[in-house]
Formats: structure tokens, sequence, C-alpha cells
């Protein structure tokens, strides 16, 4: 990484560490899951936005599509299916 | 629906069958270390039978059980998908392994006030959390674990993490991430 970069990386790694430990146990908590929401939130909104004519069940059925994939992609090598 | 309530709904479906429970992965990593998104939750539940059907027959229809079962190639722990269609949010639920970190893990897990949903849910110890996330050792949970370890920085009973990790054969990843943690 260009050494600019790296110091400004550093630099944002840094307030971050900070702003963790400056909350309690249960604010990260209520933050991770506030952050799951927004997540969730936007691979929904997504899935929307390339299939605009997709029906509200169409766009739950193919955002679950979705993230089987992407479960599959971080599956890989540590978890295997039963029935395999 | 939001995806707190989902999990209080199956923690209170846990309690309900009279089935502890603990929170874990990238949940319990961000809090212990720098809060991230992620795409579901882990709960892992010490119940003899090994189905979860205990828990899901006491949620709602909004709840889809995956009949599909898997288990992680390390330890065996075998792995269901609660799914919660509705609001695009997965819950993994795991049962209880019989692995000797498991099991330690599982009792010295603690209580932790959840402020906004205002009840206790339990967590693993922020040690427990890295070393299974070292264990794991993918790119995502090698940055969880020095997530944990910068924030949790003089806090940390190291002896504890290095026992497991000298009997997990992954001394040499912990040392590799402890030696990243910046000055902070």
């Amino acid at each position: 990484m260009n050494p600019e970069f790296q110091e400004l990386a550093d630099d944002i790694y840094r307030r971050r560490v900070l702003r963790a430990r400056a909350m309690t146990v249960g604010e990260r908590l209520a933050e991770v899951l506030e952050l799951q929401d927004q997540a969730n939130a936007m691979m929904r909104g997504s899935v929307k936005m390339q299939f605009p004519d997709a029906s509200e069940s169409e766009v739950d059925r193919l955002t679950l599509e979705r993230k089987h994939r992407l479960r599959l992609v971080s599956d890989q090598g540590l978890f295997q299916n039963a029935a395999a | 629906m939001n995806s707190g309530e989902a999990i209080l709904q199956v923690i209170a479906a846990a309690d309900a069958a009279s089935i502890a429970y603990m929170l874990t992965g990238s949940l319990a990593s961000g809090v212990w270390g720098i809060p991230r998104a992620s795409k579901d939750a882990d709960l892992v539940l010490e119940m003899s039978n090994r189905r979860p059907d205990e828990i899901t027959r006491h949620l709602g229809p909004e709840f889809r059980l995956n009949d599909q079962m898997s288990f992680e190639t390390i330890t065996g722990s075998m792995r269901w998908i609660l799914q919660v269609p509705k609001i695009n949010f997965d819950i993994e639920l795991f049962l209880l392994s019989t692995d000797a970190h498991h099991q330690e893990r599982f009792k010295r897990r603690r209580e932790h006030l959840h402020p906004t949903l205002l009840r206790n849910v339990f967590l693993p110890t922020a040690e427990d959390v890295i070393i299974q996330k070292v264990r794991w050792g993918r790119q995502k949970d090698r940055s969880d674990a020095l997530d944990v370890m910068s924030v949790q920085a003089g806090h940390l009973d190291w002896l504890y993490i290095e026992s497991w990790c000298d009997r997990h054969n992954t001394r040499a990843l912990l040392e590799e991430l402890r030696a990243a943690v910046p000055p902070i």
C-alpha cells in the first residue's frame, strides 16, 4: 500500500478501536444488530433495483437465494452438507 | 420485526424449552471487538435432542427451519439454518458439540444486558471468541480476532488463549495476529 494511504488506514483503524473501547458491551451489541438490519435491507434493496418488476414475495425469494450463495462461499472448506 | 427481535424470540423459545444457549459468531466478535454488519446470527444450544424441533415448535410461522443439516469439519458441530424471510435474516443454530474447547467456552459464557432489547443475553468471553476465530482462520475470522485483540488490549487472559491455541495447533496464527495489533 502507498505509505500515505497506509498512514490514513492506520488512523482510521485507530479511531474505530478507540470508539469501540468507549462503548459498553451492550452498546456494541445493539450496534451489531442495527448494522445487521441495515445490511439486510441494503441487500433486499439491491435485489429490488435489479428486478424492478418482481413482486415482494419474488424479491424475498431472490434475496434468500443470494444469501444462500454467499453462505456457500463462506462455508467452503469449513462446513459440509450432512447429505453430501 | 428486526434482527434483534428475531433473536429475542429464538432465545425466548430456548428459555421455554429449558435449553441453555449462547450467541456466538460475528455477533460475539462485534461485541468484544469492532461492531460490523453480518448476514446472520449464530446461536449455540445445549440440547440432548439432535434436532432443533424443541426450539422451533415455540416459534411463529415467520420462522422457517431449513431441514438441511450441515456440520463444521473441525469439530463436527451440527448446524441448522433458521430463516426469517420477511426481514431477510438467518439464525444459524449450532448444537453444543463435545469438543473440549466448545464445552469450556460454553461453561465460561456470561450474561450481558442488551440496552434496547431490555434483557440479558449469554455471550462467550473475549478470549474464547479469539480462540474460536483463530481456529477457523478464514480471512474474516482473522480480521475479527485482530479487532478483538485491538479493542481488548490489556484486558485479555493470554495464558488461557495460548494454552488452547497450543492444543489446536493454531499458535503460529495467533502470534501472527498478535504481532499485528497496533499500539493503541
